[in-house]
């Protein structure tokens, strides 16, 4: 899930706001490769742009 | 109501329901696989949906400090579908990823505000680090085709 904010509303220009990312034991793996063995809920950041 | 096709000319109020839809001008839902209008004013309930006057977009954008993403948002003025791909980079590559999701979208002046669900992703094997230390080791042994990314909510 992510929630973002535009700036225009209408054409190019930037978008900002956050995500939120599940990681699920048996089916999610860290960036290590390690199996995850809790259920988490991991808050993301995001910037870019709308072109 | 029909079974396949549906298409509306002109200004129709209501419901469509159909596998594609198409109209106009619709004030109120269409409900389908794929619903296409130069305008609707309602929801539109379906995979994928396109207006005229609504989203049209490729967003770039970064999650954390280690993904770029590449997404191309289409749907009306109110609902849209968002397909993107992603890479990686910096200090922790991961293997490229694609997803598709849904959103909503609010305009607040000069500003938009749009929330998205990404319903379905995936990724290909993990690309074995060449970088030095234990944390290497570690990514080869894991180099088989695992999906890296978590599933997003």
């Amino acid at each position: 899930m992510r929630v973002l904010a535009g700036y225009p509303a209408k054409g190019p220009g930037f978008i900002a706001g956050f995500g939120l990312e599940a990681f699920l034991p048996g089916l999610s793996r860290e960036n290590d490769g390690a199996a995850v063995k809790d259920f988490r809920v991991q808050p993301q950041l995001l910037l870019g742009a709308k072109l | 109501m029909s079974g396949l096709v549906n298409v509306a000319g002109g200004d129709s109020k209501g419901a469509q329901v159909a596998l594609v839809n198409f109209a106009s001008h619709i004030v109120g839902t269409q409900v389908g696989l794929v619903n296409v209008s130069d305008r609707i004013d309602g929801w539109p309930i379906g995979l994928v949906n396109i207006e005229k006057d609504g989203v049209l977009q490729t967003e770039l954008w970064t999650e954390d400090i280690s993904s770029a993403m590449l997404g191309y948002a289409f749907g009306t003025r109110v609902a849209y579908t968002i397909a993107s791909v992603g890479f990686g980079f910096g200090a922790s590559p991961e293997s490229p990823s694609a997803s598709l999701g849904i959103g909503a979208r609010l305009t607040l002046g000069p500003f938009s505000a749009t929330w998205t669900s990404r319903g379905a992703s995936s990724s290909a094997t993990r690309v074995p680090s060449i970088s030095r230390g234990p944390r290497a080791a570690s990514r080869c042994a894991s180099s088989r085709a695992i999906p890296r990314r978590a599933p997003a909510l």
